[in-house]
């Protein structure tokens, strides 16, 4: 067997980085995907708390959305269908407790920190300000997470 | 000791199973732009890179339009982790025999 040189195997190196790299940045590239859940997670809770009646009806509504979303990116048809060519994996994510939390709590946090001003201040219509931060959060913020989340991989 | 993998020495279909490593499944049409090579090259190292086990090919339709989808096996993913340690050992190698002649020289 022909051993590379040190060139070569540093070539060959910075290929194997450059293919992960370009895999990941096509995960951010589908940002619509983030502009729908971010606008989903708003005008959830914002109809929640507008129309408290229609809570059980809006949750078979939104579950329904999260349904077509899972397929729409777990599966190979649901992606194509949805434009997206490829999709990344988080297989060697380790499935550590910190990992499974980072995932999260972005978004818990948020709750916690909109709940307490709710609470403090006496606002109406917490549920919408929630909801208006988690979405934007998500539409902006989301995507560069897990752009983030998926380059830790190289380092865990 | 980690060993290279005689098929991955091949800077193309290392860099076809680099980019399959790193995605759950991707199309067809994606690792040819992104490798940039024509289809028939793609199709000839796709099947050599299946023959050994290391890529699954998915043919299907969505709607009437035919699909192919790669993906890299457990075999393929763990043939590369090793010969990405073997070039990682021969890149070290060169780094430190370096920083000692450096180091004689002084």
């Amino acid at each position: 067997m022909n051993e590379p040189t040190p060139e070569e195997a540093a070539a060959a190196l910075h290929a194997v980085r450059e293919g992960r790299e370009l895999v990941i940045k096509s995960a951010a590239g589908s940002r619509w995907l983030w502009v729908v859940c971010g606008l989903v997670v708003f005008l959830y809770s914002a109809a929640n708390d507008l129309f408290p009646a229609t809570g059980r009806w809006l949750t078979w509504a939104l579950l329904a959305v999260c349904l077509l979303l899972v397929f729409g990116t777990r599966t190979r048809v649901g992606g194509t269908l949805l434009g997206r060519q490829v999709s990344v994996s988080d297989r060697s994510l380790p499935l550590t407790f910190t990992t499974r939390l980072l995932r999260i709590v972005p978004v818990l946090g948020l709750g916690i920190v909109v709940s307490l001003i709710v609470l403090l201040l006496h606002l109406p219509h917490g549920q919408i300000y929630y909801g208006a931060l988690a979405g934007l959060y998500i539409i902006f913020l989301g995507p560069r997470f897990q752009l983030w989340l998926l380059r830790r991989q190289d380092k865990d | 000791m980690a060993e290279l993998d005689q098929l991955l020495l091949d800077p193309t279909r290392l860099a076809i199973v680099s980019l399959l490593a790193a995605a759950e499944w991707a199309e067809f049409g994606f690792v040819r732009d992104s490798v940039k090579i024509s289809d028939s090259a793609l199709s000839k190292q796709v099947t050599t890179l299946s023959k050994n086990d290391y890529v699954e090919v998915r043919k299907g339709y969505v709607g009437k339009r035919p699909r192919t989808w790669l993906n890299l096996t457990d075999t393929g993913r763990n043939t590369l982790a090793e010969h990405i340690s073997a070039l990682q050992a021969i890149a070290e190698k060169a780094r430190s025999d370096g920083a000692q002649q450096t180091r004689d020289q002084v």
